[in-house]
């Protein structure tokens, strides 16, 4: 059997999601398996999704947004949105609060999420009234929340979502999933990427991956507007060029790139160090600075 | 002859400027038959290409606020109605061709992106750079094409493709339904 490969590119997760596979296999075997990729990632956007008004997510946001001043809510979790939940507490922990899943105020107040759970909003002062993941408790697939708060998983879903889809693919297969610049590959040994760290198309570093998967965050694509809000200030933060982090899982790297990018130079080596990621940061020049 | 001499190095930093290629990167996914088979399997598609009138596409961009590039519509249609059509989209920096299946009731059956290639600066606004479509090269252009395999960036919004995809379905609803 020759070596077969198959390319495709859907519209998922708001964005453009890639699959590259290879294999010793007939061509209709590659195309089933491709569309069980994007089968598995369009499950995780229906649980997972903000944009989704029937998400498991928006259905927690809006229990979690009517709760009374006093009340506290339980809600039994899948098992996906509990893994990603774990894991983004975990990280808000470990970084002091420079990680945290409830900016969702912030993003819609500026536009970046729709309010189709009707937050109040309107008055800076407003966004002081909702909770934080310090009132998030999550303990064997159980959340316990015990202020009026609005989640985004925008920054970490994502990744998830490749984990899960790479998860399907057979040993036998070459795969590669990049949904959106969170990449995963399942034969990584050996293999070049291109890092983009501004707009225009030449701004490119061709790197060796160092783990399975990698993330990359930017503000390039959004004009003036950024997407980085700094949990304990609120603000947007101001960042040209791009962050990446080497990791070995999508779902890692994906919350690392943002954590990474608002925390010291000290901060961003622990946390690589703990997570055994590898962080590249590189301004919009060029200059690249490695973290590990 | 200092004046002359700034003057020349002047004029020739600025043609060089001016007549330095851009690069513009792109990426194959499927050609139009291997779409057709995924989206269609093996049913039979009947080239039915179609073109718009400028009150149709008038009325078309009156419905949705998405403005008609072009007339032409590619499309293909099964025995039984439903619809196989190929279309570009222009983002601000792409230019994407995009395969739709419709079923007979104008639903979407499934989409797949052909092709992807960005670009940067005015390229985008260059005729000859539009015109890269399927079946309608452009040597010029495609010569600063690059494919590049795997690049990790910012993460792109695919707005301009479900705006696309709406100005299609629209397409459907107002002229394709009732042919």
């Amino acid at each position: 059997m020759t070596l077969n490969k198959l390319a495709r590119c859907k519209t998922l997760l708001g964005t453009f999601v890639e699959i590259d596979l290879k294999g010793h296999v007939e061509d209709s075997v590659l195309v089933n398996l491709s569309e069980e990729i994007f089968d598995e990632i369009q499950r995780i956007h229906h649980l997972l999704s903000f944009h989704d008004e029937t998400s498991e997510l928006s259905q927690l946001n809006q229990k979690a947004l009517n709760l009374a001043v006093g009340e506290t809510l339980t809600i039994e979790l899948s098992t996906d949105l509990n893994q990603v939940l774990s894991f983004a507490l975990e990280l808000h922990q470990f970084t002091r609060g420079n990680y945290d899943i409830t900016i969702a105020p912030s993003l819609v107040k500026s536009k970046q999420l729709p309010n189709h759970l009707s937050l109040n909003i309107d008055k800076p002062n407003n966004l002081l009234s909702f909770g934080n993941s310090f009132n998030l408790v999550c303990n064997e697939g159980v959340v316990t929340i015990n202020k009026p708060l609005c989640i985004d998983l925008g920054g970490i879903a994502k990744g998830y979502a490749v984990d899960c889809a790479l998860s399907k693919v057979p040993d036998y297969i070459q795969c590669c999933i990049n949904a959106g610049g969170d990449l995963a590959m399942s034969h990584w040994q050996g293999e070049r990427v291109n890092l983009k760290y501004a707009k225009r198309s030449s701004a490119l570093r061709t790197v060796k991956m160092q783990n399975k998967a990698l993330a990359t965050t930017g503000n390039y694509h959004r004009g003036n507007k950024s997407g980085i809000v700094n949990p304990l200030t609120g603000k947007h933060v101001k960042f040209k060029g791009s962050m990446s982090v080497f990791s070995s899982q999508a779902m890692i790297s994906d919350a690392l790139t943002k954590a990474m990018i608002l925390s010291s130079k000290q901060q961003k080596i622990k946390i690589a160090k703990y997570y055994n990621a590898q962080g590249i940061k590189i301004n919009r020049l060029g200059f690249v600075k490695l973290y590990y | 002859m200092q004046r002359r001499n700034f003057i020349k190095n002047t004029l020739l930093g600025l043609a060089g400027f001016t007549l330095m290629p851009k690069i513009a990167f792109s990426k194959t996914y499927l050609t139009i038959e291997q779409a057709k088979k995924i989206l269609f399997k093996d049913k039979m598609l009947t080239p039915f290409p179609v073109n718009l009138t400028d009150a149709q596409a008038e009325s078309i961009e009156n419905a949705i606020d998405i403005r008609v590039r072009h007339l032409d519509v590619n499309a293909w249609r099964t025995e039984s109605g439903d619809w196989f059509i190929i279309d570009q989209v222009i983002g601000k920096h792409e230019n994407i061709d995009l395969a739709i299946a419709l079923s007979k009731s104008g639903s979407v059956q499934g989409i797949e992106v052909l092709t992807y290639r960005e670009s940067y600066g005015s390229q985008v606004m260059h005729p000859k750079w539009r015109a890269q479509f399927h079946g309608k090269n452009s040597s010029e252009f495609l010569k600063l094409d690059k494919q590049i395999t795997n690049i990790s960036g910012a993460t792109l919004s695919c707005r301009h493709v479900t705006d696309g995809i709406n100005r299609l379905t629209e397409t459907h609803k107002q002229v394709l339904s009732l042919l």
